[in-house]
C-alpha cells in the first residue's frame, strides 16, 4: 500500500442520518441480508443435493424398467419413488443444517461476525436460507418424479404436491433437530454424524421398544414418525395403526402389538410446530451462551 | 490523560470500574479508562492480561460482572446495554482475535454483507467496498475467493471489515500478530491514515513496538489490572529513563565486554541516573549498545559529543520510541507478576 494510493482515496464521513433504520426494521434488514449472504454461500450444497436427488430418481427409473411393470394408477407410480424419500430428507437436512451454528466456532468465523449481528437474528437468517435451499432441492425431486409420471400416464396427480407440503414440513422438523445438534457439539462432522445416529438409530430403537412393550401411545414424540405421512397421504389408512398378535413366548401370546402407520394431518401439523419450536428455542439458548475456544 | 486538548466532551468511550470474572478467576479488575475522540489508545499487556476480555466486553460479546461501559451518542455518554447496543455499536468497528473467513466467498461479498449489517446504505455499499479495498491495495483481489489468500491478506481484509461501515471508533485486538514485518509496517501506516481521517482507534497488543509507533496514549494491563495509563511522553517521564541505541563501526565483535566497560567509564556520569549495573549493555539481536539515561535531551547531546570526542565511530545514535517504553513496561509487568505470586 503506497502513500500515494492512500492519498488518492477520499472518504467523506457517512452522515448519520443516512445510516439505515434502527429498531425492528433493523432486525428484519439484518435477517434479510443474512438470508441472501448465507443462501449464496450454500449454493454449492444445493447443486450437490440436486445431483444426489437426480441419482435417486434415476435408480428408481432403472428399477421400474427392470421390473417391466408400471402400477395402473399414477399415484401408485409416484409413491414408488418415495420409498427412501424420508432418508433423502434426513441427508438434506444434515447437509444444510449441520454447520449452521457450529461452523462459526470451529472455523472461528464468529470473531468477525458476532460483533456485527445478534446471534438470534443470525440464526433465523441462516435457518430461513437453508430451509429455502433444502426445500428447493426436495421440490426438484418431486418435479422430476412429476415429469416421469406425466411421460408414463399423461397426468400429474395434484395430491403429490400436497405430499411435497408434508415433506417440507417434515424437513422443518428434521432441520430443527440438526440445528440443536449443531448448537450442542463443537465440530461440524460430529454434529452431522450425531444427527444421523439420533434420527435414524435411536428413533428406530424407541419405535421397536414401544411396539414390543405393547404400548398403544401414538409416537408423536419421535421425529422420524412424522415422515410416514409423506407417502401415506396418497391413501390415508383408517385406522392409522395396525395390530397383530404377539407370538413366541408363553404368557405374551394374549397381547397385541400395535404399529402406528402415520400421524393424522392435524397431529402432524401441531406436532411438528411444537416439536420444532422447542428444538429451535433450545438451540438458540445454547447458541446464545456458547463461547468460542480461544 | 494529561493532554489539554482532551476534556469531558471529547470522551467517546468510558470504562467505569469494569470487572469481569470467570468463576474464581478475575480476568479484568476495576478498569477505569477513557478514550477520547480522534486519539489512538494502545492497550498493552502480556498474554492473559485481560486485553481481549476488555475488547469483548466493549463489543458486548461478553457482559461485565461489574461496572459499566459508556459510549457517546447524540452528545452524551450512554451506558451500553442490551437494548441500545445495536445503534451505539454501529459507530464501532471491531476486530476481535483472529479474523477467519468463509473460504468460498470473496472480499466484495463479505465486506458488503458486514457493511449492510451495520446499517450502511445498500445503494452506496458497492462503491464503499471498492474504496476501502483499494485503500489497502487489494483491488485486484476483490472478486477472488478468500480461500486463495495469504494470512497477511486475510488480516488486511479483517481490518477492512472494521471500517467498511464507516465507524467512528475502530477497535483492533492484536491486528499484527503473526504477520511479517512488511505487513506490520503497512498496517501501522494504515492506522495512522485512519487517525488522519479522524477515526478514534483502540488497539491492543503485546507487541510494544507496534503500540509505541502509533499510539498517543498507552494503557498497560497486567493480570486484569490497569498498571499505567498515560501519554507515551508522560510515561517516559515517569520512568525517568530512556534508552539510546548506539551502533559502532566497525562492530566490535569479540571485544564487546571491553568496549562496554570503556563506554561505562566514559558515559555513566553523563546519564543523569544513579550508578547501577547494566547502565550500558550490548543487545546481541540488534548488534547495538543500549545506554540507559534520564531522557534529558541535554544529556543525550553530551553523550554523543563524548563518544565522538573519544574517537568512537558512531554509525547510529537514536532513541527509539519502543525502547523508551520497554523498561517501564517490563518493570510494571514484573511488579504485577511479583504481586500476583505473593
Amino acid at each position: 500500500m503506497s502513500d500515494s494510493a492512500l492519498e488518492e482515496q477520499t472518504f467523506a464521513p457517512l452522515q448519520e442520518g443516512v445510516r439505515t433504520n434502527f429498531g425492528k426494521g433493523r432486525t428484519f434488514r439484518q435477517i434479510g441480508k443474512t438470508v441472501v449472504f448465507d443462501g449464496h454461500r450454500n449454493l454449492k450444497k444445493l447443486i450437490s443435493m440436486i445431483l444426489i436427488n437426480t441419482l435417486f430418481v434415476s435408480l428408481f427409473v432403472i428399477i421400474n424398467m427392470l421390473r417391466e411393470y408400471n402400477p395402473p394408477e399414477a399415484t401408485d407410480y409416484v409413491v414408488s419413488y418415495l420409498s427412501f424419500f424420508s432418508f433423502l430428507i434426513l441427508i438434506t437436512a444434515i447437509l444444510f443444517g449441520g454447520s449452521i451454528i457450529v461452523e462459526d466456532f470451529e472455523k472461528q468465523t464468529g470473531n468477525l461476525l458476532f460483533p456485527k449481528i445478534e446471534r438470534g437474528r443470525l440464526m433465523v437468517g441462516r435457518y430461513l436460507a437453508r430451509i429455502a435451499l433444502a426445500s428447493i432441492s426436495l421440490t426438484i425431486y418431486y418435479v422430476e418424479v412429476a415429469l416421469l409420471t406425466y411421460i408414463n400416464y399423461e397426468t400429474v396427480p395434484v395430491i403429490m404436491w400436497e405430499s411435497l407440503g408434508w415433506a417440507i414440513l417434515y424437513l422443518h422438523l428434521v432441520l430443527s433437530c440438526v440445528v440443536l445438534m449443531s448448537a450442542l457439539l463443537n465440530r461440524i462432522a460430529t454434529a452431522q454424524v450425531a444427527s444421523l445416529l439420533v434420527l435414524l438409530m435411536v428413533s428406530q430403537i424407541v419405535t421397536e421398544i414401544l411396539m414390543f412393550t405393547g404400548s398403544t401411545i401414538e409416537p408423536l414424540f419421535l421425529p422420524t414418525y412424522y415422515s410416514n405421512i409423506i407417502s401415506a397421504w396418497f391413501n390415508m389408512p383408517d385406522p392409522r395403526f395396525g395390530e397383530r398378535p404377539a407370538f413366541g413366548f408363553e404368557g405374551v401370546s394374549d397381547r397385541v402389538f400395535r404399529s402406528w402407520a402415520t400421524p393424522s394431518a392435524e397431529g402432524a401439523i401441531i406436532g411438528v410446530i411444537i416439536y420444532s419450536a422447542i428444538l429451535l428455542v433450545s438451540a438458540y439458548l445454547i447458541y446464545h451462551r456458547k463461547q468460542a475456544k480461544t | 490523560m494529561t493532554d489539554n486538548i482532551f476534556n469531558e466532551n471529547t470522551v467517546v468511550v468510558r470504562f467505569s470500574n469494569l470487572t469481569r470474572r470467570f468463576g474464581n478467576f478475575t480476568a479484568v479488575s476495576n478498569l477505569n479508562l477513557e478514550i477520547h475522540e480522534g486519539e489512538i489508545v494502545g492497550l498493552l499487556g502480556p498474554n492473559g492480561a485481560g486485553k481481549s476480555t476488555t475488547m469483548k466486553m466493549m463489543a458486548y460479546l461478553i457482559r461485565p460482572s461489574e461496572g459499566d461501559i459508556f459510549i457517546r451518542h447524540n452528545g452524551k455518554l450512554e451506558r451500553l446495554t442490551n437494548n441500545n447496543k445495536d445503534f451505539l455499536l454501529d459507530r464501532f468497528g471491531f476486530l476481535i482475535e483472529n479474523p477467519a473467513f468463509y473460504d468460498n466467498v470473496t472480499p466484495r461479498q463479505v465486506l458488503s454483507y458486514f457493511a449492510e449489517l451495520r446499517g450502511y446504505p445498500t445503494k452506496s455499499t458497492r462503491k464503499r467496498v471498492e474504496d476501502v479495498v483499494a485503500m489497502m491495495g487489494l483491488s485486484e483481489w476483490i472478486d477472488k475467493k478468500i480461500s486463495t489468500f495469504s494470512k497477511g491478506m486475510r488480516q488486511k481484509i479483517g481490518i477492512l471489515s472494521t471500517i467498511v461501515h464507516d465507524p467512528q471508533v475502530v477497535v483492533l485486538d492484536e491486528p499484527s500478530t503473526g504477520l511479517d514485518p512488511k505487513a506490520q509496517v503497512e498496517i501501522r501506516g494504515f492506522l495512522l491514515k485512519l487517525k488522519e481521517m479522524g477515526k478514534t482507534i483502540f488497539i491492543s497488543s503485546h507487541l510494544l513496538y507496534e503500540i509505541s509507533e502509533v499510539a498517543d496514549t498507552v494503557a498497560i494491563l497486567n493480570h486484569g489490572q490497569l498498571v499505567a495509563y498515560d501519554t507515551v511522553e508522560t510515561l517516559e517521564a515517569k520512568a525517568k529513563k530512556s534508552i539510546i541505541q548506539l551502533e559502532l563501526f566497525p562492530n566490535p565483535n569479540g571485544q564487546v565486554q571491553d568496549v562496554t566497560t570503556h563506554l561505562a567509564q566514559l558515559i555513566s556520569p553523563l546519564t543523569g541516573l544513579e550508578p547501577q549495573k547494566n547502565l550500558i549493555r550490548y543487545n546481541g539481536n540488534t548488534r547495538a549498545f543500549e545506554i540507559l539515561f534520564d531522557g534529558n535531551p541535554e544529556h543525550q547531546v553530551q553523550i554523543l559529543k563524548t563518544l565522538t570526542g573519544n574517537n568512537f565511530n558512531v554509525s547510529d545514535f537514536s532513541v527509539p520510541r519502543a525502547g523508551l517504553l520497554e523498561d517501564l513496561y517490563l518493570s510494571l509487568v514484573q511488579e504485577g507478576g511479583n504481586v500476583q505470586n505473593e
